[in-house]
């Protein structure tokens, strides 16, 4: 009963990260359509910055929040308008045809990315220095710190994310997008504007949930691979294309990694989560919560 | 025209030139071993590129995960030998079945969903594998991988001490990998996979098994990416889980194809012949820092695809980069001819100007107007040539379609006979269209059935529906755009007979309705006006017992509808069944025997255009009660 205590904790803790940075790529999704397979690498990137600042300067991880966030921000812009936004724009291609070659550009994306942290860094795995190291005991159920703090951290990013969509003009301007591309333009929506900050939010929730990840574990170049299958299988369980699906997805993902690691094999943890994926995919492609609607 | 014949030429003559440059290259190109390694490696991959493109590029369902069965194939030619001494042929292709049914597992969960589920699906079952690889070191040796147990020089066990071998047989392979991909593309199969790779709600109103046709592609591609795989394993004489199943091996072999030039016969030939050869020598001959080679790698993949989005071949398309100036000129003469000839201007104006244009009315001129057309049309409306009508074709039993709280179609019953004009009518939102789905199949009723000759056809999918012989059109036209207008009647004629006999079905039609000029243009590059009426020629190449036709006079002149019209008239009076949902009166007057009214989704009327015109309720839904009343006044 504890180590199923244990799972579960542990498993909602971390879950919690992957609902944030599949939030992320499912929000790029219902807006854009473009599948992000460079969305891992983004998560990499956040955890590279946070690990090497740590190590240089001794500081905690988490100061680097606010400067990753805002360099993934600018980074997605300009990813947006000067690679991926090309192929919408090019006259007479169909948009079928757009949107794949989109994907192939996001998939070279990542190929440089990890390739360009092997290249400065090379394969060895890097950990930020140890960091909220407190433990708590509850009746046999051990928590770390930085998981908890990990955990509040993406709640709190969350929650501002979703106040965003729901509430400000950015957000209705989002929404309306998604319901209808057309006629958000018609009534003076610039989808363009749309697309490019969804696409900059998106690399920022990846990484920013990257900052929080190094505070508890290891990196290394190809680190993103592993968390964008964690991601696809994340996004499709909440529904292609909803946010709030995204979030609590992750938690479910979270459990069923954790106890597939610990009743069947650490190293199989994915294959629990594939497993899973199929099972979702055969009985209930739109997702665990059925709803549509992006938020 | 000179230079499109003379690059006809220059492409039919580029096969044999490129497999005699390859025969020879041993002799005067590749002589060092490392070389020949490379491109024996790049025929590899050049097999499993060509085979990935039948389904993702054909059937445009993309796959990253095509290393599950390349992985498949070379864990399966290499355990069977090493473990079981299985002969290594029969090995192999025991590799194909063991893909094939792979394949045929994973289509059959993703293919019935959007396109975007089999990527994410593909890429992720690939990486599940090559955890389940590494995790069971006693079948598959683990992450230290698998060797080929070395046996010198064993042609019976496919390995072969002279690697010229493995260099013949690969440009074999790719040889023969080329023609199934050819004949595919050229087959129904090939049709139907482009069809529905453009558009697939079109495609199964067509007639086309989209799923069958997906899971067959998906099945033939995997079986040949196994073999391709299994010819690596012999090759390198060594699989892990990595090369196998790996991200760089599931991302590759679709890359190839789309920096070649996705969905064409040449383009994963192309893209393979550059590419592998680039990354190996990158990797290979110079010795630069890891990561280095593949990041230049990735660097030309962003360059290509920002260069031209579908890959290198399409550079030579003909609405490619290079040849676009040269079109450009030649569509503002054609323009100018065709506008001299018949096109009105307007003809040419975009479906969104014509959807958005007609919205935004000034109610009170439109009822005025219409109540005007009314009168005239009613009292100018000859009797109809009594023709006599056979049997029932179409009959509708208290159908009813439910959106969450909406009722887009209540409880509707009517009947259709066979050689009737029927015409459809009502105000916006009043579920004429969805009512149409309703009998083509697109949209299954919440109560009731529809029957057609007396077989049930409700709760039957479109594709099948169809094939009873519902020929369709769409609100907005929905043409296959990437295939030309003789192609777009070959696919809807395909699902009902033989290859040769759908061509010349379609010849037929092209020529009935007078499009043989534009045949072999894409229907992007034509007038509304002809769009419809390809659409129309689409649903005829069915052989349809009942045509569907869904506002085919929106957007169009005067001349366009006239022409069209009489169109319409000439295929009911050769006995086709035709039933019309129509916003333009005159058509209604002109055309049909008897009408049906609805609003609300409820049949409110039913008979004789001009007695259902005069009645008050049909013209109150039509205009509303103010303006009725306004009109009183007056």
């Amino acid at each position: 009963m504890t180590v199923f205590l244990q799972v579960l904790v542990t498993g909602v803790l971390l879950g919690g990260l992957y609902g944030l940075f599949s939030s992320g790529l499912t929000l790029v999704f219902g807006i854009t359509r473009v599948v992000n397979f460079a969305h891992g690498d983004f998560v990499t990137l956040g955890m590279y910055a946070a690990a090497v600042f740590s190590i240089d300067t001794h500081g905690s991880p988490l100061w680097m929040l606010v400067p990753v966030a805002i360099v993934m921000l600018v980074l997605g812009f300009l990813l947006y308008r000067l690679v991926l936004d090309r192929t919408i724009s090019r006259p007479g291609l169909v948009a079928e045809d757009a949107q794949t070659s989109q994907m192939v550009l996001t998939l070279a994306i990542s190929i440089l990315i990890a390739n360009g942290l092997l290249l400065a860094y090379g394969p060895e795995s890097k950990s930020a220095r140890p960091t909220l190291t407190a433990t708590y005991h509850l009746g046999g159920v051990v928590i770390t710190q930085s998981r908890l703090v990990a955990f509040v951290l993406a709640c709190v990013t969350f929650a501002g994310l979703y106040l965003v969509l729901d509430r400000s003009r950015f957000g209705k301007a989002v929404r309306a997008t998604v319901d209808d591309r057309e006629m958000a333009m018609i009534v003076g929506i610039s989808t363009r504007s749309i697309y490019t900050w969804t696409f900059g939010v998106g690399i920022m929730l990846a990484g920013v949930t990257g900052v929080v990840f190094a505070t508890f574990y290891p990196v290394t170049p190809a680190t993103g691979q592993s968390f964008l299958i964690t991601a696809f299988v994340t996004v499709v369980l909440g529904g292609l294309g909803s946010v709030s699906g995204a979030f609590v997805a992750g938690l479910v993902v979270g459990v069923i990694q954790q106890a597939t690691a610990t009743y069947l094999s650490l190293d199989l943890q994915n294959v629990g989560i594939f497993a899973l994926f199929v099972l979702v995919l055969l009985l209930r492609p739109q997702g665990l919560l059925a709803r549509r609607a992006l938020v | 025209m000179n230079s499109a014949g003379g690059l006809q030429q220059l492409r039919r003559a580029a096969a044999p030139v490129v497999v005699l440059v390859a025969l020879t290259l041993p002799f005067w190109g590749v002589q060092s071993g490392a070389s020949r390694d490379i491109v024996i490696d790049t025929f590899i991959f050049m097999m499993a590129t060509i085979a990935w493109n039948i389904i993702g590029g054909f059937g445009g369902q993309v796959s990253f995960g095509h290393s599950i069965f390349f992985g498949v194939g070379a864990y399966c030619t290499v355990l069977l030998f090493a473990h079981q001494a299985i002969n290594t042929y029969l090995a192999l292709l025991l590799g194909c079945v063991v893909a094939a049914a792979t394949g045929a597992a994973l289509g059959a969960i993703t293919l019935r969903l959007h396109g975007i589920y089999f990527s994410l699906a593909s890429f992720s079952l690939t990486l599940t594998l090559a955890l389940l690889a590494t995790h069971f070191v006693s079948v598959t040796g683990g992450s230290i991988g698998e060797s080929v147990p070395f046996l010198h020089n064993a042609p019976a066990q496919f390995q072969f001490e002279n690697r010229l071998w493995y260099y013949y047989l690969g440009l074999g392979g790719v040889v023969v990998f080329a023609l199934v991909a050819w004949w595919v593309y050229r087959s129904r199969l090939g049709f139907f996979l482009r069809a529905l790779r453009d558009d697939e709600p079109a495609a199964r109103a067509c007639g086309v098994p989209v799923r069958f046709a997906k899971i067959i592609a998906l099945v033939l591609s995997a079986a040949l990416t196994a073999v391709a795989g299994g010819f690596y394993v012999q090759s390198v004489g060594f699989i892990d889980p990595d090369s196998a199943f790996g991200q760089t091996t599931a991302v590759q072999i679709a890359l190839l194809s789309f920096v070649g030039g996705v969905g064409t016969l040449w383009g994963p030939v192309v893209g393979a012949a550059i590419f592998i050869p680039l990354q190996q020598t990158l990797g290979g001959t110079f010795d630069i820092s890891p990561g280095l080679n593949l990041i230049i790698y990735g660097a030309l993949v962003l360059l290509v695809i920002s260069i031209e989005p579908r890959g290198l071949v399409y550079l030579f398309a003909s609405d490619g980069r290079l040849r676009r100036q040269f079109i450009r000129r030649k569509t503002i003469r054609n323009l100018g001819d065709a506008r001299d000839v018949t096109v009105a201007p307007d003809a040419t104006r975009s479906v969104a100007d014509d959807t958005t244009g007609k919205a935004v009315e000034d109610s009170e001129t439109f009822a005025a107007d219409t109540v005007d057309d009314i009168q005239r049309l009613a009292a100018s409306a000859q009797a109809q040539p009594a023709r006599a009508l056979g049997p029932t074709l179409l009959s509708l039993h208290e159908v009813s379609v439910q959106f969450g709280g909406l009722r887009a179609v209540d409880a509707v019953s009517l009947e259709v006979a066979t050689g009737e004009l029927f015409g459809i009518i009502g105000p916006n939102g009043a579920g004429k269209t969805t009512l149409f789905n309703t009998i083509a199949g697109a949209q299954g009723p919440t109560a009731g059935h529809i029957t057609l000759s007396g077989q049930r056809i409700s709760r039957r999918p479109p594709e099948r529906v169809a094939r009873r012989g519902v020929g369709r059109t769409f609100q907005n036209v929905r043409l296959f755009p990437r295939m030309t207008v003789r192609e777009n009647l070959i696919v809807a004629a395909a699902t009902g007979a033989g290859l040769a006999e759908a061509r010349r079905r379609a010849a037929e039609i092209l020529d009935l309705l007078e499009l043989g000029e534009v045949a072999d243009r894409r229907p992007r590059e034509l007038p509304l006006a002809t769009q419809k009426l390809t659409e129309i020629g689409r649903a005829l190449a069915l052989r349809p017992n009942l045509l569907l036709l869904d506002e085919m006079m929106s957007g169009l002149n005067e001349v366009e509808m006239g022409r069209l019209l009489q169109a319409i008239k000439r295929l009911n009076d050769n006995g086709l069944t035709i039933v019309v949902i129509e916003h333009v009166l005159r058509v209604i007057f002109d055309l049909t025997t008897r009408v049906a009214v609805l609003d609300h989704g409820a049949l409110i009327a039913q008979g004789a255009p001009d007695d259902v015109m005069s009645q008050q309720h049909v013209v109150e839904a039509y205009l509303g009660k103010r303006a009725v009343k306004a009109l009183d006044h007056d």
